[in-house]
This record gives structure tokens, C-alpha cells and sequence, in this order.
């Protein structure tokens, strides 16, 4: 019999690996780790969004200290589509 | 360095190394190794490995000495976090402390003496590594100096020897196991550009696999990750809430008396058996748990209901046996356990090439880390006694925030490396493979160590062939060679030699 944790969290890490550099760090990770609490059964939602928030960032500003370059990411692409509707 | 010199250079080594260690910026990362080791080990399914694994993406930017200087500190950290939760929780990290929770965990629970089970296991490791790293000191220096004169066919036999040793070691059942994860090790290692013919092996036309598969992924998809994995499937017990020690952790002068011959027994037999390739932590704990336990005469309380020597015995062998592990790796270059398979990998990965010259090439990584070894486990010591009470909150960080951020902090440190999302898919694929393997009882252990030996027992094969004119007689050309093949086929043949021992003694 599958796991079904087990199968959410194998699928959840390769759309993190799939997603990380369009979406950028701190939006995927963000993701990333938010959906990875409540696959697991975590429902307090402030704790939820803390450890999530302190964690993306937390990671984030580590790095940028240590002038390690995270994927921004590229959300040029989403945007196009709709100026060219309003142009 | 000649034998009459020996003496005086390994003063000269000490000096050398107490220079490097002792700057402040050396010793932040002793003492940051030791408490993000313990850390990491204390979490219930992580031990060395994984632990190490996880700290050497940070240490790529450093100086060979100082990242090895943090990694060691790590490794010790993550043994000593690794006892701490047997004792507490009765879940030991790795197999190296599954006998320290034997008494340890009756001791804090039954008895109700946390304190006591964490203070005797504190002073019990750093005796056990203090009195290790001292012989270590005497017989490095000296192994060095003879190893120096191996050959490439001695090299060659020499990794094949301590491959299969790791097979012998194996537990009951397990050795064909182990010999199959082995030569699946090896097989992965072959992946990549072959740099003496430069062909491609195994890439599949992929740029991403050109230059193999890391260490590091390997490392962290077989450990830290599948280990993750591994928690999701093992629902966690109620009983498994820990004793957290309230007051300070004190042990009193009647037990330090009853300890003492305990401890450097156990030390002496750690190190030793430490230093063989394959045997490593687990097997000095449970030997040495069983050794006090034969030697003592009516125990009180009982051994398995929290005797302190019990406790103390396994502590000091298996922080022993993970300093006698550095032996083989720092004259040799050929590790003997996944741990020091795992430092030799990231020495590699600093440009240091691992063996007999290091001590005369490297002075400075070879002597900073023995040095660094009496300064962390010291540091291990007065950090721990006052923090352990704190620290242990830890183990009630449940298993949903717990297990993400494994697989957050196993991801970025194989992205982190290469920034390649290749890797990212491929270290899913490989803890998935370990999780199942692991699932049906195979080690990791012989997987990672064939695997960082691969490349080398390769080389040196060729080279043998090279300076044979292509033939393989170079293995029975000389004294040492033939020697090292008997004990090979010694080695191999142990498990069934043993088995039909035993068959015939039952008839």
C-alpha cells in the first residue's frame, strides 16, 4: 500500500526542483515549504506561516550575505500576455 | 621524514598545528561545528553523515585546514547529538549508538536521572576521544612513514581489501547485501568523463552527467533525504516523548570512581577497532558493552536497567573507534566507514589529494585536524554540559516542520553546488532508490564508500597495468601483494568459513 505523505512529498519536490528557477527562491521555497508542513498534518495556521516566512527569508538574506546569487526567477514572461490585452 | 627525525617532527607537527587551530577564527568554527553537529544529530533518523553532508556545501569557500577543521567538529557533534537522543528518546541516529541507549535510556527514564545518563555520556566521550586522539597521535605519524613506500598495485589491493572488509563486518545475513551495494557503488563512480581516455561513460549524451555524479548528491539522496523519507514511513510513537533534564548535568565523585577503568578500557578497544576498515563505531560499542557486561561481577542496578557503566562503555568506544577511523584515511587515503568516506570526498573536493603524502604535502590540513580533534572534543564538552537541557527541546520539534526542512536543506545543498535543477531531480530519484533498498535491508554505508573509492582503486589499477606492460601478474609479483590478495580471499570467504563453523559445531 502507497504512503500518501509519502507520494505528496516525492511529488512536491520535484515540482520545487521544476519550479525553483522560474518562480525564484523565495516564492518557491515559500511554496515549498508551506505545502510540505501541511502534507504532513501541521493546520496551526500562524505557526504554519512563521516557520515559512522565518525560514524563506531567514535562508535568503544567509545567502545574499554571503553573496551567494538565489534564482530571482523570471516573471516576465506572465506579464507579457496581459499588457499586450491592455496595449 | 626519516626515523630518527620522527620524534622531533611530530613535535614540530603539534606546533604546526596548534598555530592553525588556535587563531579566533578557526576556533568560531571548532565551536561552530561542535554545536551544529550535536544539533543535527540529535534530531531522531540524521547521524554523521548526514550531518556532514549538509555542512560541506558551506565549507567550499574555505581554506582545506578550516574546512576540515568545521567538519570534524561536526562529526564529533553529531556522534555526541547522536547519543543524546538514544539516551532520551531511545531512538539512536545511527547504528554507533544503538547500545549507548541500552542503559542510557533506562537510566533517564525508569530511574528517572537524565542528568546523570547525559553528564556520564558527555565525560565518557571525551575521555574516550581525548585518550583516542592520543594514539592516534602515535601511530599516524609512523603508518605514514612506512605507507609511503606503497606501490599502485599495493594501493590497488589495499582499497580492494578494505571494500571487502566492510562486507566481512556486515551484520549476520547482510554480507552479500552489502557486497551488492558495494559494487553498485562502484558502478556509479564510473559515471562520467573518463579522464585518462577522456571518453564519456554512461552520460547518455547528457552535459549534466559529464562530470559524474557528486559525492555530495550521492551523499545526501542516500542519506539525509532518504532518511526523511524514512521518518514519513515510521509513525512516530507515543512513547517516544522525551525526559527533558531540568537541573545541570552532574555526575558524582562514586561514579567518576567506577567509570574510570571502564572508560579507558573501552577507549583502547574503541581505537582499535576503529582503525579497521569496515568495523568502525557500532561494532567497539557492542563489543565493549559486552565486554563490561562479562567482566562485572553482580552489577547494581542490572546492566539493561540503567548500570552506569553500561552507559559509560559504549560512549567512550564509539567516540574511540570514530578517531581511530581517521587512521586508515590519513596515512592511507582510503577510508574505512561511510563517515570518513564522506570527509575524504570533501578533501578531494578542496584539490588535497588524500594518502601517505598528505602528512608530507599538507602538514598543515594533516596536523589541524589531529590537533583539532583534542580542541573539539573539549569544546564538545563545556559546551554541551551547560547547553544539553536546552538543546534538547529539539527532539519535541515535530516530525511535520521537521521532515521539510531536511528536504529543503538536502536540495540547496546539492543546488547550491552546481546550480543545475538537473541535480535536483536527480537527488529525488536517488532517495527514492535508497528508501526502497533501504526497505528491503540493504546499507548505504559500502554504497558511498565504493562509490568515493571508485575513482581511485580505478586509477591506481590502471597505473599498475601501466607500469606491468599490461599484466596482471603485478599482483602476484611481490611479498605484499600476494599477502594483501590472501587476505582478501580470507576476508571474502569469512562469512561462509563462519557459517559452516557453526553448522558443523551444532552437529
Amino acid at each position: 500500500m502507497l504512503n500518501m505523505e509519502l507520494v505528496g512529498l516525492v511529488t512536491l519536490m520535484l515540482l520545487y526542483a521544476g519550479f525553483l528557477e522560474p518562480l525564484g527562491f523565495v516564492v518557491a521555497t515559500g511554496l515549498f515549504l508551506f505545502t510540505g508542513f501541511l502534507v504532513l498534518g501541521e493546520r496551526r495556521p500562524v505557526r504554519l506561516i512563521l516557520i515559512t516566512i522565518t525560514l524563506t527569508g531567514g535562508f535568503y538574506f544567509l545567502m545574499a550575505a554571503l553573496e551567494i546569487h538565489l534564482p530571482q526567477g523570471d516573471w516576465s514572461g506572465l506579464w507579457e500576455g496581459t499588457l499586450e490585452g491592455v496595449a | 621524514m626519516g626515523r630518527h627525525s620522527g620524534g622531533r617532527s611530530v613535535i614540530d607537527g603539534i606546533l604546526l598545528g596548534l598555530t592553525t587551530v588556535l587563531t579566533f577564527y578557526n576556533l568560531t568554527l571548532v565551536l561552530a561545528g561542535c554545536a551544529v553537529g550535536t544539533i543535527i544529530g540529535m534530531l531522531p533518523g540524521l547521524g554523521p553523515i548526514s550531518a556532514i553532508a549538509l555542512m560541506i556545501p558551506i565549507t567550499y569557500g574555505f581554506e582545506p585546514s578550516s574546512g576540515m577543521i568545521l567538519l570534524a567538529g561536526v562529526y564529533y557533534g553529531a556522534i555526541f547529538g547522536g547519543s543524546t537522543s538514544s539516551i532520551l528518546i531511545n531512538a539512536p541516529g545511527v547504528a554507533g549508538t544503538v547500545a549507548t541507549a541500552f542503559d542510557g535510556y533506562p537510566m533517564a527514564g525508569k530511574l528517572g536521572q537524565p542528568g546523570r545518563a547525559l553528564a556520564t555520556a558527555a565525560y565518557s566521550s571525551f575521555a574516550g576521544g581525548t585518550l583516542a586522539a592520543l594514539l592516534l597521535l602515535i601511530t599516524v605519524p609512523f603508518l605514514a612513514d612506512i605507507s609511503l613506500s606503497f606501490q599502485s598495485a599495493d594501493y590497488f589491493l589495499m582499497m580492494v581489501l578494505g571494500l571487502s572488509l566492510v562486507t566481512a563486518f556486515a551484520s549476520q545475513g547482510e554480507h552479500l547485501k552489502a557486497m551488492l551495494m558495494t559494487f553498485l557503488g562502484l558502478g556509479l563512480s564510473t559515471i562520467g568523463t573518463d579522464l585518462t581516455a577522456g571518453v564519456q561513460r554512461f552520460t547518455f549524451g547528457r552535459m549534466d552527467l559529464i562530470d559524474g555524479i557528486s559525492f555530495l548528491l550521492l551523499a545526501m539522496g542516500t542519506f539525509a533525504l532518504s532518511e526523511a523519507l524514512m521518518m514519513v514511513l515510521q509513525r512516530r510513537k507515543a512513547e517516544d516523548t522525551p525526559v527533558i533534564p531540568t537541573s545541570g548535568l552532574r555526575i558524582s565523585k562514586s561514579d567518576v570512581t567506577a567509570i574510570v577503568p571502564t572508560i579507558t578500557r573501552a577507549s583502547i578497544l574503541g581505537f582499535f577497532v576503529g582503525v579497521l576498515p569496515g568495523a568502525g563505531a557500532t561494532i567497539a560499542s557492542f563489543l565493549s558493552y559486552g565486554f563490561e557486561k562479562s567482566l562485572a561481577l553482580n552489577p547494581t542496578p542490572e546492566f539493561g536497567q540503567g548500570n552506569i557503566k553500561g552507559l559509560a562503555a559504549p560512549e567512550a568506544a564509539n567516540n574511540a573507534a570514530c578517531t581511530g577511523s581517521f587512521v586508515p584515511l590519513l596515512t592511507l587515503g582510503i577510508p574505512g566507514s561511510g563517515t570518513t568516506a564522506i570527509l575524504l570526498g570533501a578533501l578531494i573536493a578542496y584539490g588535497i589529494q588524500p594518502g601517505p603524502r598528505l602528512i608530507v604535502d599538507e602538514p598543515q590540513v594533516f596536523w589541524s585536524v589531529i590537533v583539532s580533534m583534542y580542541i573539539g572534543n573539549l569544546f564538545l564538552l563545556a559546551l554541551n554540559l551547560p547547553l544539553i537541557p536546552y538543546l534538547a527541546k529539539l527532539l519535541l520539534m515535530p516530525r511535520s516542520i521537521l521532515i521539510p526542512l531536511i528536504m529543503f536543506f538536502s536540495m540547496m545543498g546539492v543546488y547550491l553546488v552546481s546550480f543545475n535543477t538537473f541535480d535536483l531531480y536527480l537527488i529525488v530519484l536517488v532517495a527514492v532508490s535508497a528508501l526502497i533498498l533501504r526497505i528491503l535491508g540493504f546499507p548505504m554505508a559500502p554504497l558511498l564508500l565504493g562509490f568515493i573509492l571508485g575513482g581511485m582503486l580505478e586509477d591506481n589499477l590502471r597505473r599498475a597495468l601501466i607500469i606491468s606492460d599490461g599484466q596482471w601478474t603485478f599482483l602476484i609479483d611481490r611479498p605484499i601483494t600476494v599477502v594483501l590478495l590472501g587476505i582478501i580471499t580470507l576476508t571474502l570467504l569469512s562469512p561462509m568459513i563462519r557459517k559452516l563453523v557453526s553448522v558443523a559445531a551444532s552437529r
